[in-house]
């Protein structure tokens, strides 16, 4: 069986660019990477995300392929890229004779930040307006998120967008210097979301 | 193939555990057809034909395990190994590293302890044979059944997930999600019943 829903588009739906007070969103170029890539080069960046660009090519390996140009979304602060956002439709776990209910009914959403431009709640702002996207306009019933337990400023702007804390794994994720240590995965439902004003 | 890491079959106390065969899914697919049983299940077999079916598509004969007491098949066991969350640069550390189980058992062989006794003979042979360094459960929140042998078998909830689940009923429902590290079970005691010689 597998997955044959096609792979969804949602930015497709989205009228962008969407601004918020301070930040413009919207999906990422090919005419990003250098800047992309010249934050992703910085070792406080990386050392909590997934994986750490060898090279300018490695990266526009990895992050230009169609599913990463479709869940991509860059932060800018005036003239400036100062970060991005991960933004894909999940679907959850559903018995399988109401599964197609589930399909894609969740979003699951990363974020990372210039540290130049961070301690003034730029990463709150976009995080924030980009779980008003998942609910209002692409009506996802759940947003997800995890990290790293000890990621404390990313703990932080859960709390601040109402992500909830839902789990806590014990020794559950292998950094690459620090072994196995604890994770979080953190939710936040429809029915629960409050729209901050803007 | 992961389960041949394992000297078969395992036996406890009262019970064998071993590898399922096709022979099996008559027994297995009755049980699972069970209202008591399915109603946690990922889906109805329905049909014979569908359960046959549907446990090719989603090649998981090879992560069952059929559980015997005196010969007759009670009830199952799941075993599916896999890789823990690494950053990718350490990815080949995590490889293959942990266990996900479950059990579906007979209702009519139920409130005997078989399902916890053949479960925790499981969770020995991952750890000490299969030497994964962490063990995972799931199960619908308000299966209180299943929960209360995770926790017999000394696994912690790590998740609790507020209605994330869609139940065919149509209601999204809580789910959990228990965990015991191979640490873990090495330091706590454990009943001397049910363990192999």
């Amino acid at each position: 069986m597998g997955d044959t829903e096609d792979a969804p588009k949602p930015f497709d739906r989205v009228a962008w660019p969407v601004r918020t007070a301070r930040l413009l969103l919207r999906p990422v170029t090919p005419d990003d990477f250098p800047r992309l890539y010249e934050i992703r080069a910085i070792p406080e960046v990386t050392h909590w995300l997934t994986g750490r660009p060898t090279s300018y090519d490695d990266y526009v390996a990895r992050y230009g392929t169609p599913e990463r140009l479709d869940s991509t979304l860059v932060v800018e602060a005036g003239d400036t890229i100062v970060g991005d956002l991960f933004l894909a439709l999940v679907t959850p776990y559903a018995q399988v004779e109401v599964r197609d209910r589930a399909v894609h009914s969740e979003a699951a959403v990363g974020w990372l930040l210039d540290p130049a431009f961070t301690g003034r709640g730029y990463a709150t702002e976009a995080v924030a307006e980009v779980v008003r996207i998942c609910f209002e306009d692409l009506g996802v019933r759940r947003v997800v998120a995890s990290a790293f337990a000890d990621n404390t400023a990313s703990l932080r702007v859960m709390e601040r967008v109402g992500l909830r804390i839902e789990g806590r794994t014990r020794g559950g994720s292998l950094h690459r210097e620090l072994g196995w240590v604890d994770g979080v995965e953190a939710a936040l439902l429809a029915q629960e979301w409050v729209a901050k004003p803007r | 193939m992961t389960l041949d890491r394992i000297s078969w079959p395992l036996r406890t106390d009262r019970l064998t555990v071993r590898p399922a065969t096709v022979e099996d899914l008559d027994a297995l697919g009755r049980i699972q057809n069970l209202p008591e049983v399915v109603t946690w299940l990922p889906s109805s077999a329905g049909t014979q034909a569908d359960y046959l079916l549907r446990m090719g598509q989603h090649s998981l004969l090879p992560r069952t395990l059929a559980v015997e007491l005196d010969s007759v098949v009670i009830g199952e066991l799941y075993l599916h190994v896999t890789s823990g969350w690494a950053q990718r640069e350490v990815a080949d550390g995590a490889r293959d590293c942990e266990a996900e189980i479950g059990w579906g058992f007979d209702p009519a062989h139920q409130g005997h302890g078989y399902a916890t006794e053949a479960a925790a003979e499981l969770v020995r042979a991952c750890f000490q044979d299969l030497g994964v360094r962490r063990i995972t459960a799931g199960a619908f929140a308000d299966n209180d059944r299943s929960v209360r042998i995770m926790e017999r078998l000394g696994m912690r909830q790590e998740t609790r997930g507020i209605r994330t689940t869609l139940h065919r009923s149509g209601h999204w429902v809580d789910n959990t999600v228990h965990a015991l590290l191979a640490d873990e079970w090495r330091g706590a005691d454990r009943p001397a019943a049910g363990a192999r010689a």
